[in-house]
C-alpha cells in the first residue's frame, strides 16, 4: 500500500480539527495571523486590526461552547471577523480614525512585498505596480465585494467557505466576486 | 464567448469559479485566452502573496504571548461591574426589611389615630341629649344669631 501524501498546510489554509477548539491557546496561535491579516487588509488600520483580532478571539472564546463543528474552526473564526469588520466599517468613530490616520499603515506598502524575488529590478517594478493597481481597485470596491475578494484571493478560501463565513448563498458570493473581478480587471487593463 | 474567444465577462466568471466545460477546453487550447487568464490569475496570486507577506511583517501580526493573561485581565475588567451589581443587590436586600418594618409601624400608628377619631365621634354621638335634627330647637342662641344676620338687610330696606 502506498503512503498517502498529505499536503502541507500553507499559512492561509492551515486547519485545526474541530476537537482542537478546546485548546484555545493553540487556536489563537494558529489563526491570529489570519484574522489580523483580513482585518488589516479590510480596515487599513494596524491598531484597529489588532483590536478587532482580540475581539474576534474573545468572542470565539466566550462562544466556544456553542461551536458544533458544522464548519471548520477557520471558517467559524472568519465569520466572526467578517461581522466585526462590517460593524467596524459602519462605525463612524473608526471612519474618523481612518481619516485621521494616527496609527494607520499604507497598504500601498504591500506592493513592495512580492513573493517572486528572483526577478529583474524592471520586472519587479512592473509587478509592484500591478499589485498596487489590484490593491487600489480592491480598496474602492463596495464592502461586500471587497470582503469576498479578500477572502478569495488573500485568504484563499473556496466559494463554499466564503459562503459559510459571510452567510451569503454561493450564487451571491460568485456574483460579488464576478463584479469585484470585473472592476479589478478593468483597472489592471488601464495600468497595463 | 465572442469570436470564439472568452470575453471580459467570461474571464471574470471563470475567475469567480463559474467554468463551463467548453470554456476550460478553449482556455487550454487558445494561447490568447490562456495568456489572459494566466495574467489575471498571476496578478491576483501576487496580490494575495504580497498582502500576506506584508501583513506578517506588521506589528500585531503575531499572536500575543500573553493571550491567557490578556484574557484574564479582560475578565478582571468585567469583574468590578459584577461586584458592584452584587453589592447593590445586598444593599437592596438589607434595606427591604428596615423599610418594611418602618412602613408597618407607620400604618399601625395611622390605624391607632383613625381608631381614636372614631371613638371620639362615637362618644360625641352617644353623649347627645337630643337627636341631631332637634338640636336647633334646643339651642335658641344659634337661631337668634342667624336671625340677627338678616337684620341689617331689613334695616336697610326700612331706611329706604
Amino acid at each position: 500500500m502506498e503512503p498517502t501524501a498529505s499536503p502541507t498546510p500553507t499559512a492561509a489554509t492551515m486547519e485545526l480539527p474541530c476537537a482542537g477548539i478546546q485548546d484555545f491557546d493553540e487556536v489563537v496561535r494558529l489563526y491570529w495571523g489570519r484574522v489580523f491579516r483580513f482585518a488589516l487588509a479590510s480596515l487599513r488600520d494596524g491598531d484597529a486590526a489588532q483590536t478587532l483580532a482580540q475581539e474576534c478571539f474573545l468572542r470565539a472564546y466566550r462562544g466556544r461552547a456553542w461551536f458544533r463543528g458544522e464548519s471548520s474552526v477557520a471558517t467559524w473564526l472568519m465569520r466572526i471577523a467578517v461581522n466585526l469588520v462590517r460593524d467596524a466599517a459602519r462605525n463612524r468613530a473608526l471612519r474618523f480614525w481612518k481619516q485621521a490616520r494616527a496609527s494607520s499603515v499604507d497598504v500601498g506598502d504591500a506592493g513592495n512585498w512580492l513573493p517572486d524575488r528572483g526577478v529583474s529590478p524592471e520586472a519587479r517594478a512592473s509587478l509592484q505596480e500591478e499589485v498596487r493597481a489590484v490593491r487600489k481597485s480592491a480598496d474602492r470596491l463596495p464592502a461586500k465585494q471587497k470582503t469576498v475578494f479578500l477572502l478569495r484571493f488573500v485568504e484563499e478560501m473556496s466559494i463554499l467557505e466564503i459562503a459559510a463565513a459571510t452567510g451569503m448563498k454561493q450564487g451571491t458570493v460568485k456574483t460579488h466576486l464576478f463584479r469585484a473581478l470585473a472592476a479589478v480587471r478593468e483597472r489592471l487593463g488601464k495600468s497595463a | 464567448m465572442t469570436g470564439g474567444h472568452l470575453n471580459s465577462e467570461d474571464i471574470c466568471r471563470w475567475m469567480a469559479g463559474e467554468r463551463a466545460a467548453g470554456e476550460e477546453a478553449h482556455v487550454r487550447e487558445c494561447s490568447l485566452c490562456g495568456a489572459e487568464v494566466a495574467r489575471l490569475e498571476g496578478a491576483l496570486k501576487r496580490f494575495g502573496g504580497a498582502v500576506r507577506e506584508w501583513s506578517a511583517a506588521q506589528p500585531g501580526a503575531q499572536a500575543p504571548e500573553a493571550w491567557r493573561a490578556d484574557r484574564s485581565a479582560r475578565q478582571w475588567r468585567v469583574r468590578p461591574l459584577r461586584w458592584g451589581l452584587a453589592a447593590a443587590a445586598l444593599v437592596v436586600l438589607a434595606v427591604i426589611p428596615t423599610w418594611k418594618s418602618a412602613r408597618d409601624r407607620r400604618m399601625a400608628e395611622e390605624a391607632d389615630r383613625a381608631d381614636a377619631i372614631l371613638m371620639e365621634e362615637v362618644d360625641a354621638q352617644v353623649s347627645r341629649t337630643v337627636p341631631v335634627t332637634l338640636e336647633p330647637l334646643v339651642n335658641p342662641v344659634e337661631w337668634k344669631a342667624e336671625a340677627g344676620r338678616e337684620l341689617p338687610g331689613k334695616e336697610k330696606g326700612e331706611e329706604r
